[in-house]
């Protein structure tokens, strides 16, 4: 059940605003929740099976803390947190010379629970599909098919080789293909 | 052993101080300070003030100066407070630098208007349109500096706008100490070379914000 997201606002924001005047429960609270949304809205974006998921979390997490004096407390904090979220992962996948283009997409989406997602987002049925295939093939799909990644990029930023980056697409579309075939005949 | 999420966690959220509540409005008016007394060492040092400043500060040329340099610095502080910070801010704001610029401009063609050509050539270019741009774009630097410094310790996330605003706030301040030692008069003569002056730091911060600003 997804959190609306002017409540997640509303206890982000006193989370947040105790933390700021010193009370370390509520700031540990906060980093603990933020860090739950943050491994997936991270996790969407480099791949499920991506090895450095936790390390642009505790990345984004440090900021947070570090940076919390920029937050204008007049303003709403899901938006100040959407940014920071945004700005980690892109200086991450930019040191690792990745070309990726990330969509600059609505913030709510840091706030909201993944099956509401699916549902309402007939676009992301994507992600529903490839969450039917094992890790490495959905991984090749999304950052080769996806993220407009090359097939090298891919292999470096998975580990896996360029080889089976390759199989990976053709299996993995293969597998996509024969589910979709099925769903269509049983509807 | 790399430290998992839960210790990280609990090792940032352990010994918390409270967050004064304007710690980057300060921080930013501290480099101001700062910015503003380098340039006025500096200019005393090498070019000194001008001559006549006892009684220039009887006339409404230096005032007007002054105030128009004050406006700027007021517009340039409010977008670097807001570049600071993450989160997308509307660009339309650059309005608080662009109407000061507006009306000094529109003040400058209806002055120029009615003077004859030999008097408007005076009033625009004056003696020493040559060096006043870059005079004011040198003495912009180090309050660029201490900007950048301030900006790369808060959370910008458009780099070169960030630097593009703190070039601009910079050149303001650089703007309103040159006036102490800038003997011109003409109104048209500071709404464009003293304009220009500042942009210089403000494409020197957009050029290079992408570089001084980032951050991890």
């Amino acid at each position: 059940m997804a959190m609306p997201r002017t409540a997640a606002e509303e206890t982000f924001k006193n989370l947040m605003l105790r933390g700021l005047d010193g009370d370390a429960d509520a700031h540990r609270t906060l980093l603990t929740a933020l860090a739950q949304l943050l491994h997936g809205y991270h996790r969407r974006r480099l791949g499920n099976g991506a090895a450095d998921i936790e390390d642009v979390v505790q990345d984004t997490l440090i900021a947070v803390h570090e940076r919390r004096h920029t937050y204008d407390r007049s303003r709403p904090f899901t938006v100040w947190v959407y940014a920071i979220a945004h700005h980690k992962l892109i200086d991450h996948l930019r040191r690792q010379r990745l070309r990726v283009t990330l969509a600059l997409d609505d913030f709510e989406d840091l706030f909201e629970a993944e099956d509401d997602r699916a549902a309402r987002d007939a676009g992301r049925d994507v992600d529903v599909l490839l969450s039917q295939l094992p890790p490495a093939q959905s991984a090749a799909i999304r950052l080769t098919r996806l993220e407009g990644l090359s097939v090298a990029e891919a292999a470096a930023h998975t580990g896996q080789s360029e080889s089976s980056i390759k199989v990976g697409v053709h299996r993995g579309l293969k597998k996509l293909a024969a589910l979709l075939g099925s769903e269509n005949r049983s509807s | 052993m790399k430290e998992s999420t839960s210790q990280l966690i609990n090792r940032l959220s352990s010994d918390l101080a409270p967050t004064p509540r304007h710690v980057l409005d300060s921080r930013l008016a501290a480099a101001l300070v700062i910015g503003a007394a380098a340039a006025f060492v500096l200019l005393t040092s090498s070019l000194g003030l001008r001559a006549d400043l006892s009684t220039a500060v009887a006339t409404w040329t230096l005032w007007g100066k002054l105030l128009y340099a004050a406006a700027l610095v007021a517009g340039g502080y409010v977008l670097c407070g807001q570049a600071a910070r993450p989160a997308a801010h509307p660009r339309w704001r650059i309005i608080m630098v662009l109407l000061p610029i507006g009306i000094a401009v529109i003040a400058a063609l209806w002055r120029s208007a009615v003077l004859s050509s030999g008097a408007r050539t005076t009033e625009w270019l004056g003696a020493t349109a040559a060096i006043c741009p870059w005079l004011i774009g040198l003495l912009s630097l180090p309050c660029l500096l201490a900007l950048c410094f301030v900006m790369r310790r808060a959370a910008p996330t458009r780099l070169r706008w960030a630097g593009f605003c703190a070039g601009l706030l910079a050149g303001a301040i650089s703007m309103l100490v040159y006036a102490l030692h800038c003997p011109e008069t003409g109104l048209a003569f500071v709404a464009s070379w003293y304009t220009l002056g500042m942009c210089l730091p403000a494409a020197l911060g957009a050029l290079m914000g992408p570089q001084l600003l980032r951050w991890r």
